[in-house]
Parts: C-alpha cells; sequence; structure tokens
C-alpha cells in the first residue's frame, strides 16, 4: 500500500518530507479543442500535508475544480490526463485499478461540493446516505450502524440528531443539508477532504459555522483538506497555506496569512485588491483590466496581457519571451513571476520548480 | 412620432430630494398546505429618495427578492402600498401598468437566464423596445449600439449570442437593456452575486457611473455587505419578512443597533476577525419561514434573547436621526465589538482587529 514510486526527473521540488499525504506532481490535463487539444491544466504540482488546509483559489475557468476532479479521477470523460502524478500515501492514483479507485473515494479521499441540495439523493433518506461510505468502507456490525450514523450527525453539530436520521434532503436547510453531506463524507474516514466551494450556496452567517465545522473536523481527525473557492475572505481565516492558480497553474503559493497580506505575483495583488472592495479616492473600484485570456499556446508570461506591474513598468523581453517558473522568495513562498525572480532572488529563478 | 435615439443627456443627477419610492406596509402571504401561510413579507415599510440608493441585505429567505418582484409587479402584494412617484404601482392595471413598468426597471443574479441563448444580444436588447414601441427594429439598431458602448462593449456584441460572452460581459448587456428604457428606478438583484471577483469591481463601476449619467434612483439587493457598503447611500436590513433596521450607511456600519445587523456585518470581516470571531454573534440556522418564532423573530439565535423577547414582537423604533431599529433591548446593547464578548468574561472571545 505504502509503495514509494520512483520521483521522476522533471520534478525538481525537493524531496516531500515523511508527513506528505498528496503529493501532486507536473499534472497535466487537455480537453479537445478546435483543431488540437487545449491544456486546461499546464504542469500543476501541489502537496498536502495530514492535518492541514490548503486554499487553492482562481477565477472561474482557472482549473481549479478540474484539478479537484482529477485527483479523484472524476474527470469528464472529454478531459483527459496527459501527464503528471497524482501520488497519495505514496501511490500514484493515476495507476490505479477500478477496484483500486472504488476503495480509494470516500474510503480514502472525500469530496463536498458547493450545492449540498442537489447532491443529496431526495429519495433516500438521510440516515441512509450518510451511512453509505460506511458500509462500504469500515464493514460496521450491522447493529452498530444506527448509532454509528447518529454520532457522526451529532458531532458535525445536527440538533436532535436521532430524529433527523428519517429526514429527506428537502426537509433540510441549506446549512443542514452541507452538515449532513459532510457527516457522510466523514463516515467513511477519510484522510484527505476535497471542498468544492463549500460555503458559496450559503448564507453569510451559516458559511461562517460551516467553516469552523471544517476546522473542527481537521484538528479532530487531523484530516487534511483541500479547499477550492474564489472567495479570499475565508482563506486567510481557515487555510494554512494558499495556491493561487490562474490559466492552468500556479502562479503564487505559500503561508494563506502571508500571501494575502503581502501577495508577490501580480495577479494575486489585484485578486486581493478586488475582493476587499475599497473604493480609492476618487470612489473606483480597483478592476483587473481585461478577462483572462483563453490558454495560448505561446512563449511569454500568460498573465501578461493582463499584468498591471507591466502597464505600469513596461514590459521586459523576459516577459515576453519566456514563461516565468515558481521562483522561492520567502522561505515558504513562490510567485510564477520575472519581476519577483529577477529583483530579489536571480539566483532561485531557475531552481525553484519543474519544466 | 416616438424618438428613437435615447435621450443620453444627463438628469439632474444625484438630486437626493423627495421621496421616490414609498413602500408601506408591504405584505405578500404565500397559501402553503393545510392552512398555513408563509409570511414573505410582513409588514415591510421604506421609502428611497430620489436619486438615492438604498442597499436591501439579509439572508435567504428573508424576503428581500419578494420585495423587488412585488415592487415590479411580477407577483402581486397581499397589502399595503408602494409609490413609485407618487403612484401606486400595486393597483395599477392596463396601459397604465405598462407604462408604469418602463420607468422601473429589474436587473437579475444570473445573466445567463435572463438573455435568451437563442438570440443574438442586439435583439435581446431590441426586444423590450420594440414591444414598448419605442420604434422600428431599424431605427432602433443605432439607440443599441450607442449603448453597448455606454456600457463598455463595442458594436460586435450585438451580433454575438450569449454563450460566446463571459458573464461580466453579460451582465453589461443585461444593464444596457434595462436603461434602453429610460427608466428613472433599477432595482438590481444580487448584480454581482454570480461573477467572480475581478468582473464583480467592474460592473460596481458601471453601476455608479451609470446611475449618475442616467439620474437613477436605485435599490440594490445583495447578501453581501461589502458590495452594499460600497455602494448605497442608506442600507436597510431584513430577517425573516422584516425589515430589522435602517440607517445611513456609515452610521450602520460604525453603530450597528440590532444584533442580527452586528452578527451580519462581523461575519462579512471574517477575514479579518477569523472564525471564532465572525460566528461569535449568532447561533443556529434560520428556523423555518412557515413557523416563524413567536416574539422576535430573532429569538431563536440571538445571545441577547430575554423574556420580553419570546413573547412580544418588538417594533420598529427610531433610536435617533432616522436609524430605526427593531428590538426591545437596544438601548442596553453594546454591538461597538466585532466578536460578542459574555459579560464578566472579557476575554471569553478572540479578539478582533
Amino acid at each position: 500500500m505504502d509503495k514509494r514510486l520512483p520521483d521522476t526527473a522533471d520534478d525538481a521540488r525537493p524531496e516531500p518530507a515523511r508527513d506528505v499525504l498528496l503529493d501532486i506532481r507536473n499534472l497535466h490535463v487537455s480537453v479537445p479543442g478546435k483543431g488540437s487539444s487545449k491544456t486546461i491544466i499546464d504542469g500543476l504540482s501541489l502537496q498536502l500535508r495530514s492535518g492541514e488546509i490548503v486554499a487553492l483559489v482562481g477565477e472561474s475557468g482557472s482549473g481549479k475544480s478540474m484539478t479537484a476532479l482529477s485527483l479523484m479521477r472524476l474527470l469528464p470523460s472529454a478531459a483527459s490526463i496527459t501527464g503528471g502524478q497524482v501520488l497519495f500515501r505514496g501511490r500514484d492514483v493515476l495507476g490505479m485499478s477500478p477496484a483500486e479507485l472504488n476503495h480509494l473515494r470516500g474510503g480514502h479521499i472525500a469530496m463536498i461540493f458547493q450545492q449540498p441540495q442537489g447532491m443529496l439523493d431526495p429519495t433516500s433518506r438521510v440516515g441512509v446516505q450518510v451511512a453509505e461510505a460506511l458500509w462500504k468502507h469500515r464493514r460496521p456490525d450491522r447493529s452498530s450502524v444506527k448509532e454509528r450514523v447518529i454520532k457522526l450527525l451529532a458531532d458535525v453539530g445536527i440538533p436532535a440528531p436521532a430524529s433527523r436520521i428519517d429526514c429527506y434532503a428537502h426537509e433540510l436547510s441549506g446549512g443542514m443539508a452541507q452538515r449532513v453531506m459532510i457527516a457522510a463524507a466523514m463516515s467513511g474516514e477519510p484522510q484527505l477532504l476535497i471542498a468544492d466551494e463549500p460555503t458559496t450556496a450559503l448564507d453569510v452567517t451559516v458559511q461562517v459555522q460551516i467553516l469552523k465545522l471544517l476546522d473542527e473536523q481537521r484538528r479532530k481527525r487531523n484530516l487534511a483538506i483541500l479547499l477550492i473557492t474564489h472567495d479570499l475572505s475565508i482563506v486567510s481565516a481557515i487555510a494554512d497555506r494558499v495556491a493561487v492558480m490562474y490559466a492552468g497553474r500556479i502562479v503564487e503559493e505559500g503561508p494563506a496569512r502571508e500571501i494575502l497580506k503581502q501577495p508577490r505575483h501580480p495577479y494575486t495583488r489585484a485578486l486581493v485588491q478586488c475582493s476587499l472592495l475599497k473604493a480609492d479616492a476618487n470612489g473606483r473600484l480597483y478592476s483587473i483590466p481585461a478577462a483572462p485570456t483563453a490558454l495560448a499556446t505561446g512563449q511569454g508570461c500568460r498573465f501578461l496581457p493582463r499584468c498591471p506591474t507591466a502597464a505600469a513598468n513596461g514590459i521586459s523581453a523576459h516577459c515576453l519571451e519566456q514563461e516565468p517558473q515558481l521562483s522561492i522568495y520567502d522561505a515558504s513562498c513562490m510567485a510564477r513571476c520575472w519581476a519577483v525572480a529577477c529583483n530579489d532572488h536571480p539566483a532561485m529563478a531557475a531552481s525553484g520548480t519543474h519544466a | 412620432m416616438i424618438d428613437s435615439r435615447i435621450d443620453m443627456a444627463p438628469r439632474s443627477h444625484a438630486t437626493v430630494g423627495r421621496p421616490f419610492v414609498e413602500v408601506t406596509d408591504l405584505k405578500k402571504h404565500y397559501m402553503m398546505r393545510a392552512g398555513l401561510s408563509l409570511k414573505a413579507l410582513d409588514g415591510v415599510s421604506f421609502s428611497i429618495r430620489e436619486g438615492e440608493v438604498l442597499g436591501l441585505v439579509g439572508e435567504s429567505g428573508c424576503g428581500k427578492s419578494t420585495i423587488a418582484r412585488v415592487l415590479m409587479r411580477l407577483t402581486s402584494a397581499t397589502g399595503g402600498e408602494a409609490r413609485i412617484d407618487q403612484r401606486n404601482v400595486l393597483t395599477l392595471n392596463g396601459p397604465d401598468l405598462r407604462r408604469m413598468r418602463r420607468t422601473m426597471q429589474l436587473v437579475f443574479q444570473d445573466p445567463y437566464a435572463a438573455l435568451d441563448p437563442r438570440m443574438t444580444l442586439g435583439n435581446s436588447m431590441l426586444l423590450p423596445m420594440i414591444q414598448n414601441e419605442l420604434g422600428t427594429r431599424d431605427t432602433l439598431r443605432a439607440t443599441v449600439l450607442q449603448m453597448l458602448e455606454e456600457v463598455g462593449l463595442d458594436a460586435s456584441f450585438a451580433e454575438r449570442y450569449p454563450r460566446e460572452c463571459s458573464g461580466g460581459q453579460l451582465q453589461r448587456v443585461v444593464i444596457g437593456r434595462a436603461l434602453l428604457l429610460k427608466p428613472r428606478f433599477l432595482v438590481c438583484d444580487e448584480p454581482t452575486s454570480a461573477l467572480d471577483a475581478s468582473m464583480r469591481t467592474q460592473i460596481l463601476n458601471l453601476l455608479v457611473d451609470l446611475k449618475q449619467r442616467f439620474g437613477l434612483t436605485l435599490l440594490m439587493i445583495s447578501h453581501d455587505l461589502r458590495v452594499v457598503k460600497h455602494m448605497c447611500d442608506r442600507i436597510a436590513v431584513m430577517y425573516l419578512g422584516q425589515i430589522v433596521e435602517i440607517a445611513d450607511r456609515d452610521e450602520l456600519f460604525a453603530r450597528p443597533r440590532h444584533p442580527y445587523t452586528r452578527a451580519l456585518i462581523s461575519s462579512a470581516l471574517i477575514d479579518e476577525t477569523g472564525l471564532d470571531g465572525a460566528a461569535s454573534y449568532l447561533k443556529g440556522d434560520l428556523p423555518s419561514p412557515l413557523a416563524p418564532p413567536p416574539g422576535c423573530r430573532l429569538q431563536t439565535r440571538c445571545r441577547f434573547a430575554t423574556q420580553p423577547c419570546t413573547s412580544e414582537m418588538p417594533l420598529l423604533r427610531d433610536a435617533g436621526d432616522g436609524h430605526l431599529v427593531r428590538c426591545h433591548h437596544w438601548e442596553k446593547l453594546d454591538l461597538t465589538s466585532v466578536t460578542y464578548r459574555a459579560a464578566g468574561t472579557p476575554d471569553a472571545a478572540t479578539t478582533g482587529p
């Protein structure tokens, strides 16, 4: 089970520490486009440790949900993984047999989504749905199942859980439905939870409660959580690390609070400024110039057409000619930007990452 | 002959003056099975002065979108009055209603759903003008192109279909289409909730510009306090079909008087307060609107609920300078702290910023 696959030569990241639970290496995903295929995730690498919450942020279309689906091998049939590795506890998910995948999904990696009401089966009782992963992955004693389901529901803060197991999804509020989804995810005792916009459809006061619950679960169970969101305001409140995606690649990564307080990549900076909704002296809100462009296959930095730094300081030859690599700028922060790489750590520019 | 070009000259803008919209004791009850009624609006009163932007915030199910639908006559009211420019829109019918509808327009949350996928954007924009007999297809084309420019899009968008555009671009089209009928009152129901952060700021900037340019009076419905804080002059907070607080924007954010308003503001400041701080003022979930609790509607979730709260419905009272609040305890409560601290335990909650 824990057999480690040999490292690939093209991954220049340091050897992962022993407690790394999920190690995504140089992942490529493409979909068929007009004529040629289009790369939607382009060499993404990311690691998660047990008990850690990592937020994957970016605008719609940046590839964050596709990344999540790749981890579970749940990509839509048109999309295909064209390269890289997804090592979960040292085993490559991309090489797993259907039986192994069945065990992985729900038993090791669980997932919750934006619309809890839509993800619950409207025709089956809540208790049955929560017990599903329990039956499948934990071979419970028949007589103990009801008790364990009630305990799971109580554990996610559902009042009077014993009376709730016979409810249907439509009888639950949005917040309650998301709690049930979390209980159902936890029943398989996974080590990793992928939460794709788990609070986006919820009201603010309920959103806070669900985030608190996720935080509690990770502490109690030493659970790793990959939180996918476009809402930066929740990131610094809950996440340990953040990875910012743009056009299928990570452009900045590091400790959440540090990155959001002092982002170095122009895209992260622009996103942070947009999400603050603070007007300037003229009463204007900051906005990023153009819409995200579709993935270009040309050379140069992908953010260049929208880059405020380039617009203000002029475009350097570097930016035009070569895609920057992720370079380390502080002990634990990385950004994919020539300005960061050249000005601060020229020596790091080449060694920070993979091809 | 009707002038086919829109009047692009700015009106005597931003004269925040007489009440333009006056809603009094508005009620909307939906009859449900077994004689139950859902009081989506339970006696809502507010007014918006000409040129003013009023924000309406609250959680889903509180009735904010119902207000928009009732004002636009997309659904009937159970009782009350809604005067727009001194005419009660709830009693208008036939040609009068048709004429009135032109002066008030609605922008919805999801631009993909608001535009016909099989129609070019230009035709989508033309249709309401043709239906209102503002001119013919040929005479109105120039008007559409002019409006596209006004909302920051080039003429080529007239020939595009919704699927070829981003959400932000479509929301511009939806806003442009609403303005083509020269409304004086624009209701925006979560206009930026479906958009990414960078698109959101663009649309909000556009709305501010257009409001000035066309001299609009605006009702901004949103669950996002940052959005209303930026856009609005005054803000009304709703909970389960009632307004619980109304105040000028700065006053509301500096001195919220209602525990629910405080909770909303704290939740929106989650990046500053942390998880514990943001969640500290309220407990539990929204009760079913079919069976709201007796007395104060917030009593099941409020940290400060005591005896009168569980039996007596508080009235909307003036706390000074038109700051209205619906709470039995408003005079005694100190809600200035971002996080709730239980009495006697000053350090019980995590510290705010």
